[in-house]
């Protein structure tokens, strides 16, 4: 019984939803056909609207819309303060964080919760087209995010109702996407300019392993930008749109327009602007573009160069370069790209859905149906802890493969002290306050004695997802240490445990309790199941040692089932299902034999 | 680098409690056994202490261990195996980290094999003598730079460090030999050992002066905003 893993790209402006069958990607269309879900949440008097017909609200004054949220996820107020003019719609600060005010509903509301309409629009888009309900989940984020924004996006994951596997890499993703795991060994670039983000990876391939040699990027430089750098093209040419542009609409405008041209242009040669209410007739030219946006490809190579440095990668090494996200379509992006490597560009597979099929891809891996891919990526930011005089002292480089763990010994510093104070780091910075606060860690309940002679060993853990844990053991003892943990950014576990309780994403829908009915449905079947084999069989086929222990393994499932914690439940029925597997194979080996009669197989 | 299993019989499955040993896999459960169980580095990866090593070898190593422990392959086991694959993973990983570089291979191996083993690593200084060799070279490649430009002092330096590398690399296989020949790890020679750590740490300080040098690819690193 394999699982159906999902994949689902949660992009700033579209989102979409992937999955593997029977060894072939498919992305799952909407009624429509469109496979592209526009991130875009409206809120009315009308309720909750997302996508296309959401998008449709953008001027309707009664509607509040959301787009672009994922440019808020898991940052602070002062973070996102800059880019707050170029949304239509209103962020306020709450308790530090950008909330977006719910005015018909006197509340405010999170970016991981618009995140959270969009997954689980795309979650029920699945479960009718699979006609099967769908719970796992692979979601991609650009390969730059920092732990806040990953531990967000996972959050989103949850009060949509989904089981996220795994965050994956954007870049990594549309690698595995590619399909370059059978036979194309070597080093390839992935270069994935989206519309707000901009990542570059470097990855060697050999024999189906996936490994990251370095990753870089920039998480405000984006397509939306070359839009920013043609408005102001215009406004330079005819000043007195700078008056006009003062206002919400005419900027959107001006942005919508600029954004049409700049596509026509990866076609076309020239194209005429024309708007007459603000008087603008305007030709733009390729190479006027070109001119443009050149600041701006130069600033994708910065990261390209420093990644390909970290990795000790000299540039004629890369043996291809895959292109990802809208904004390569750029020809000017594509030519730089070759004047660079000057080696083959992968751009077949639809840079809109590369990093969704990518990530189909990983769901299946981690399905347990997929076995000769595996994907080793690595931290993109340096952790460290401030020390003494407001440094930072790194404990985990960037590009480090991760899973990754540094452990490090705390101790106190005055006679009696019971608590600790770790303020953990993420960037490349020297001084602590020029780097993102991640999280402040206490180290609570110490037993008072002199100064010193505390030994607390802290463990930092980054997983899989790039998302960090932080356990601590007292070495005296060898108890575990408690740890209390104030996030910086991003909302803290107890507000996301109160907001999938009331989201009105699912509102009825609390995931903890969904998960012990599924656990407990599913431990039944095989307790079902091990009780009738069990009935049937007798000492010989089961000597009485092993029914014992399948039977001492029952009583504890069972027992599990009278608690409320589904992932023990979860665990147990798994041990049974490992208890009675060498009978499993046993009764099949057997009724093969039966079946074939003793005869000897024909070749 | 011992994992949760600290108060338990190590060369017994933390599962089924028969004999593992220094097996991956149980081979009565066929569950994952926690690595951190062994002494360094170089038996997690299952390869012979050494200071020279063949970059294909390690790198299938590590792939294979890869395959083995990784999270991604652990996703249906309880939470319990779940931890084992990830603690094992990271570790796996910090071990090829550390021995794909010969440098930092060499400073790992003095610090594993050394008379006094922490986990730690030994504080090394520079001698006196190496300290002002050292400051004196960084002085005069500043000034070099300062007059024409940072190309020819970056070129200057790239030869003093190819140089130390080579007499670190052949220190390394003066002392291999002697492994080979039999001689217990804890058993080289004093002054190879001394040699070794000096000239690494020598090393360490030209990259330093490399690193101050070079012009940067840009503002790197994470700014605010
Ligand atoms: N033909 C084209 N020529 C130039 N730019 C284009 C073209 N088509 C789309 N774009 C730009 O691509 C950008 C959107 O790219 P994409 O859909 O990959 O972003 P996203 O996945 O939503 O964002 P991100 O990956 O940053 O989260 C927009 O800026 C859009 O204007
Ligand atoms: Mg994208």
């Amino acid at each position: 019984m394999s699982r159906t893993v999902v994949g689902i790209d949660l992009g700033t402006t579209n989102s979409l939803v992937a999955v593997m069958i029977d060894d072939r990607i498919v992305v799952i269309p909407d009624d429509d056909g469109r496979p592209l879900l526009p991130s875009v949440v409206a809120f009315s008097q009308a309720g909750v609207q997302v996508g296309y017909s959401a998008k449709a609200r953008l001027n309707d004054p009664e509607t509040t819309v959301v787009y672009s949220a994922k440019r808020l996820m898991g940052k602070s107020y002062d973070d996102v303060r800059e880019e707050l003019p170029r949304l239509s719609y209103p962020v306020e600060s709450v308790r530090d964080l950008p909330m977006i005010p719910d005015r018909l509903k006197n509340r405010h509301i999170s970016p991981p919760e618009i995140g959270a309409v969009v997954l689980a629009e795309l979650k029920k888009r699945a479960e009718i087209y699979l006609n099967q309900p769908i719970q796992d989940a692979v979601i991609t984020v650009p390969a730059y995010f920092n732990d806040a924004q990953r531990q967000a996006t996972k959050d989103a994951g949850q009060m949509a109702g989904l089981n996220v596997l795994r965050i994956v890499n954007e870049p990594t993703a549309a690698a595995l996407a590619y399909g370059f795991g059978s036979g194309k060994d070597g080093i390839f670039a992935i270069y994935d300019l989206g519309g707000g983000t901009f990542d570059f990876s470097l990855l060697k391939i050999q024999k189906g392993i996936f490994e990251v040699l370095a990753t870089n990027g920039d998480t405000h430089l984006g397509g939306d930008d070359f839009d920013q750098a043609i408005v102001r093209h215009w406004q330079s040419v005819h000043p007195e749109l700078k008056n006009s542009s003062e206002r919400y609409e005419v900027r959107d405008l001006l942005r919508k327009e600029a954004e049409k041209a700049k596509i026509a242009l990866s076609t076309t040669d020239s194209s005429r602007v024309t708007v007459p209410s603000l008087g603008l007739d305007s030709t733009l030219t390729r190479d006027i573009l070109n001119r443009l946006v050149e600041p701006l490809v130069q600033r994708t190579l910065v990261p390209v160069r420093q990644a390909l440095e970290d990795a000790g990668v000299p540039v004629e090494r890369v043996d291809g370069v895959i292109l990802v996200g809208g904004a390569t379509r750029l020809p000017r992006i594509k030519e730089a790209v070759r004047d660079l490597f000057g080696k083959p560009i992968y751009d077949s597979v639809d840079p809109d859905l590369v990093v969704a099929e990518g990530a189909a891809v990983q769901g299946h891996i981690l399905s347990g149906q997929r076995k000769d891919l595996l994907l080793l990526d690595v931290t993109p930011l340096s952790l460290g802890i401030e020390t003494m005089g407001g440094v930072t002292s790194t404990l985990i480089p960037r590009n480090t493969t991760i899973p990754t763990q540094a452990k490090e010994m705390f101790t106190t510093f005055l006679d009696g002290q019971t608590r600790v104070d770790i303020h953990v780091l993420q960037g490349e910075r020297e001084l602590a306050k020029d780097n993102r606060s991640l999280a402040r860690f206490s180290l609570t309940g110490i037993e008072p004695m002199i100064a010193g002679a505390a030994r607390i060993e802290v463990t930092f853990m980054i997983d899989a997802n790039g998302i960090l844990d932080v356990r601590a053991v007292d070495q005296r003892t060898g108890q575990s240490q408690g740890v209390v943990v104030h996030s910086s950014y991003g909302l803290s576990r107890d507000d996301v445990r109160d907001l999938i309780k009331e989201s009105f994403v699912h509102a009825k829908e609390d995931f903890e309790t969904r998960l012990l009915i599924d656990a407990r449905t599913e431990a039944r079947t095989v307790l079902n199941a091990t009780r009738r084999a069990l009935e049937r069989l007798d000492d010989a086929i089961v000597p009485p040692e092993e029914r014992a222990g399948i039977v001492e393994q029952m009583r504890l499932l069972e027992t599990a089932m009278e608690g409320t914690d589904g992932r023990k439940v979860r665990d147990e029925t798994t041990r049974l299902d490992q208890v009675t597997r060498p009978l499993a194979e046993r009764l099949m080996n057997h009724s093969v034999q039966e079946a074939l009669g003793g005869k000897a197989v024909d070749n | 680098m011992s994992v949760s299993s600290a108060h338990t019989d190590p060369s017994l499955c933390w599962n089924c409690r028969e004999t593992v040993s220094d097996a991956d896999i149980c081979p009565s459960c066929v569950k994952i056994q926690p690595v951190g169980r062994k002494a360094d580095f170089y038996s997690i990866l299952g390869l012979p202490v050494r200071l020279i090593m063949e970059p294909g070898q390690l790198t299938d190593r590590f792939h294979g261990k890869s395959r083995i422990f990784h999270p991604d392959f652990h996703q249906d086991e309880e939470s319990g195996e779940q931890l084992i694959s990830l603690e094992n993973a990271a570790l796996v990983n910090q071990a090829f980290k550390t021995l794909k570089d010969p440098y930092d291979r060499a400073a790992y191996f003095l610090d594993l094999t050394g008379p006094h083993h922490s986990p730690q690593g030994q504080k090394t200084t520079l001698s006196p003598i190496l300290l002002m060799e050292v400051m004196e070279l960084k002085e005069s490649l500043e000034e070099e730079a300062g007059e024409r430009g940072t190309d020819e002092a970056l070129s200057r330096l790239a030869r003093r460090v190819a140089e130390e590398e080579t007499r670190i690399l052949d220190l390394m296989k003066k002392m291999d030999a002697l492994l080979e020949g039999g001689t217990d790890a804890g058993q080289l020679p004093e002054n190879d050992r001394s040699a070794l750590r000096q000239a690494l740490e020598y090393r360490k300080y030209l990259k330093s002066i490399e690193r101050d040098l070079k012009p940067r690819p840009g503002n790197i690193g994470n700014p605010k905003h």
